[in-house]
């Protein structure tokens, strides 16, 4: 994704051309949407709050100031808006069937395997308390990268750091179950 | 893939990936939430963001609250109330200074304390038709 793009469609739609706004929605909308899923794990609410975080960014366009790359100052608002949301509305815990949407081409054995882990993770990172699992999710979302992190939440990075470790570490308290299942990086599909 | 932040390993730049890929709680969160997984948008969503932002977009902006002319009218009506206050405790404490506190409740209710209440009154109701008048021409023109 370029970042010239974005600059160009923003000082479009700043100059009063509303349609440029649609290349960057077009650009964001698989990773805003994604965010969002981590955040709800609901497909429904996670377009809603994307959709929200989008208006947002066309609203406050004008307060992006270019020191920053426009994707850093759009996750950052978005995820400000996602942290703000679950906190005023926490996501139901859903149906099983509901907690693994992207994919699951495997056999019917071994998806009933994953599927028990990842809802069991799922639960366990969405017990934490939301200062921990706000970090933890941005974390691993931008590949385990700190001052992406730390710029979307607009916070220092010891202090993501300081919570990374504390979050980790309760996790890895309610993750003790699964040091049986065999653990490894879900094949592509 | 390296990952030089990592706040649990960052020593050793070196070792960034094979420490990562040897803690397994890492393996696991980041197969649960790197972005690496797609979750396709809806067919509709990129049009329906669209046409909320078009709608967006033809909404005029919101009637910002006019302060240069309240606060003219505002600091006004404040100023009277503070005169009236300081008006108000001359007249009630300076005869009880003199002799009985309870001189002062008639000099409250003379004649020359309701003439102020109605001055001041007057003035009040004054400047409010004046701030709205002035306020109903700003937003016309």
């Amino acid at each position: 994704m370029s970042a010239a793009e974005d600059q160009h469609d923003v000082a479009q739609v700043l100059a009063g051309n509303t349609a440029a706004f649609e290349g960057i929605v077009r650009r964001w909308q698989s990773p805003l949407i994604n965010l969002a899923w981590r955040f709800c794990r609901d497909r429904s609410r996670a377009e809603d709050m994307a959709q929200e975080a989008f208006l947002r960014a066309f609203r406050n366009l004008a307060s992006w100031r270019q020191d920053a790359v426009f994707s850093t100052w759009l996750f950052s608002l978005a995820t400000n808006l996602y942290c703000t949301e679950l906190r005023r509305i926490p996501p139901q815990s859903l149906p099983f069937d509901e907690v693994v949407e992207p994919r699951d081409p495997r056999s019917i054995d071994g998806g009933l395997e994953q599927r028990n882990r990842e809802a069991t993770i799922h639960k366990a990172v969405h017990t934490l308390p939301p200062k921990y699992r706000e970090v933890l999710i941005l974390y691993y979302f931008h590949e385990m990268d700190v001052p992406s992190t730390a710029q979307s939440l607009n916070l220092p990075e010891g202090t993501v750091k300081a919570r990374l470790f504390r979050g980790r570490d309760l996790l890895r308290g309610k993750l003790q179950p699964l040091a049986g299942l065999r653990v490894g990086v879900r094949e592509s599909a | 893939m390296s990952h030089p932040n990592h706040p649990l390993h960052n020593q050793n730049d070196d070792h960034q990936s094979d420490d990562r890929m040897r803690d397994p709680l890492d393996a696991v969160l980041l197969a649960e939430f790197n972005s690496a997984e797609q979750l396709r948008p809806s067919s509709g969503f990129a049009l329906s963001v669209i046409d909320a932002i078009h709608e967006e977009a033809v909404i005029p902006p919101p009637i910002p609250f006019p302060w240069k002319l309240f606060l003219p009218g505002a600091i006004a009506v404040l100023c009277a109330l503070v005169a009236l206050v300081i008006w108000a405790a001359r007249h009630a404490f300076a005869p009880a200074a003199v002799g009985n506190f309870t001189l002062a409740l008639p000099s409250l209710t003379s004649v020359d304390s309701t003439l102020g209440w109605i001055a001041l009154a007057l003035v009040l109701t004054l400047i409010a038709v004046l701030s709205s008048f002035r306020m109903a021409n700003g937003r016309s023109r």
